[in-house]
């Protein structure tokens, strides 16, 4: 018992976890860096870590400080609200763990969105494009439509990695064509046009989105860095979307020249 | 759902996609054909060039015009374009297809003004002084150590942004849509980047003797 609790201890090796922050009181304001120093605790997580500064809001220096704002939801990484830059590379924070990073943590907000404070973000860009590309099944009533069409398994198969995107924005963060001089929508809505141009009743407006990512920032100013489906955190085959509207908008070009 | 100003930025990239393919491409793999000749030797080179030269002045310059010039210029005009959207992001996120990504674009600029430097020494000098681009001139280019730098750096240069450019227009059309599809083909276009580099290379040393 004494060994082992010796043995805990050792591996403990009970240190400060160190942590930087990227810091912007809010838009437009300047940012600058400013670090934090918390105790040890078995199975932190970046969240648990924000929560711990949240009650007691002391920089490393010993300085009470404002606590550090940022956005979470569902923990468990479905919700896509937490998302953040950690160690330099996008991801959501609530699975990013404490004894896995590099130390010091450094924590800074998404790149491609406009900050709010601290680590929160506006991702109404991302929302405002999925109305764009009309991303859902339209229904014309309330009125019973009877039962649907069936989809087949293979359909289904395919449909549902598209499903689990949660709109985190990790895929335009790290997209090299996503930036302010490009009005590129990014590999999220195209996803979203695949999932729903493949659904059986989605597929009825199949030509209508495929119109909306035809234009200015849509599916031909990818640049095939597929940078997109290595950051996913979801593993949603992206570049497989991509090529595959591809194909069928040059389908759609050839029918549309021809068929005037 | 009017979008006729869309689709016409729409068609201009797809036709930038496509000119790199046909004619620029095509005219890429004539030009090392015709070039590859020196590898037997001057006289089959010089015989072959001389034939070319005995093309109609009209249709020759027709053709220069509109299947190389123009087509050339629009796609490495409408490149510069694209260029500048670029924010190359490889130092964070270094994944294999970033790496290339950025190499595309750098590629393309170099082959860009190393073609405008070598139609300008060659076809635009002839133009002008009506001295042909004969083995001599190309023996004395190649002797130059920073002409032969230049040269071996454009050539490497074209060739890695036609053959990467297959496989991106391979994706952007459509043509291989999986993963795996795009694994076999980025290696096989790899493996005509090798290649083409060598031989390239060859035939700049052939012609420097």
């Amino acid at each position: 018992m004494a060994d082992e609790q010796n043995h805990e201890q050792n591996k403990a090796e009970p240190k400060n976890i160190e942590i930087r922050v990227r810091r912007q009181d809010g838009p437009g304001s300047e940012a600058s860096w400013e670090e934090f120093s918390l105790p040890w605790k078995a199975q932190h997580n970046v969240i648990s870590l924000l929560m711990a500064i949240q009650a007691a809001p002391v920089n490393a220096a010993g300085q009470p400080t404002r606590p550090v704002v940022w956005d979470c939801n569902c923990l468990e990484e479905v919700c896509g609200a937490c998302t953040m830059i950690v160690n330099g590379r996008v991801r959501q924070a609530c699975t990013a763990l404490a004894d896995e990073l590099e130390q010091p943590i450094q924590l800074e907000p998404m790149s491609k969105f406009p900050v709010l404070r601290d680590l929160s973000v506006d991702r109404s860009r991302m929302f405002e494009k999925l109305k764009e590309v009309h991303a859902w099944v339209q229904l014309d009533g309330s009125h019973d439509l009877g039962p649907g069409p069936r989809q087949s398994a293979a359909n289904q198969e395919q449909t549902y990695a598209f499903s689990r995107c949660m709109t985190c924005g990790c895929c335009l963060e790290a997209c090299p064509q996503y930036n302010d001089d490009s009005d590129f929508m990014g590999a999220s809505a195209l996803g979203q046009v695949f999932l729903f141009n493949l659904n059986p009743i989605g597929a009825v407006q199949s030509e209508e989105r495929l119109e909306t990512i035809m234009g200015l920032g849509g599916l031909s100013d990818c640049g095939n860095a597929q940078n997109c489906v290595a950051a996913c955190p979801k593993d949603i085959p992206l570049t497989k979307a991509i090529a595959s509207l591809g194909r069928d908008v040059t389908v759609k070009s050839l029918r549309d020249l021809l068929g005037r | 759902m009017a979008m006729t100003a869309d689709r016409k930025h729409f068609l201009l990239r797809r036709l930038h996609s496509l000119s790199g393919l046909a004619p620029i491409g095509g005219f890429l793999l004539f030009h090392f054909y015709e070039n590859g000749k020196v590898l037997q030797g001057p006289e089959v080179w010089t015989e072959s060039a001389e034939a070319i030269a005995a093309i109609p002045l009209p249709l020759l310059l027709s053709v220069e015009v509109f299947v190389l010039y123009i087509p050339i210029l629009f796609h490495g005009l409408y490149g510069l374009y694209i260029v500048r959207t670029a924010k190359p992001n490889f130092s964070s996120y270094p994944y294999m297809h970033n790496y290339f990504y950025t190499l595309q674009r750098l590629s393309g600029v170099l082959a860009f003004l190393f073609i405008g430097f070598h139609v300008g020494s060659t076809r635009l000098r002839y133009y002008f002084t009506g001295a042909h681009a004969d083995f001599e001139y190309m023996q004395q280019t190649m002797a130059n150590p920073l002409l032969l730098g230049v040269y071996m750096l454009g050539v490497v240069a074209s060739v890695f942004h036609f053959a990467n450019g297959v496989w991106g227009f391979s994706v952007t059309w459509g043509v291989t849509v999986g993963p795996r599809a795009q694994r076999v083909l980025h290696a096989a276009c790899m493996a005509v980047f090798a290649g083409m580099s060598l031989l390239g290379v060859n035939i700049l040393l052939a012609f420097k003797g």
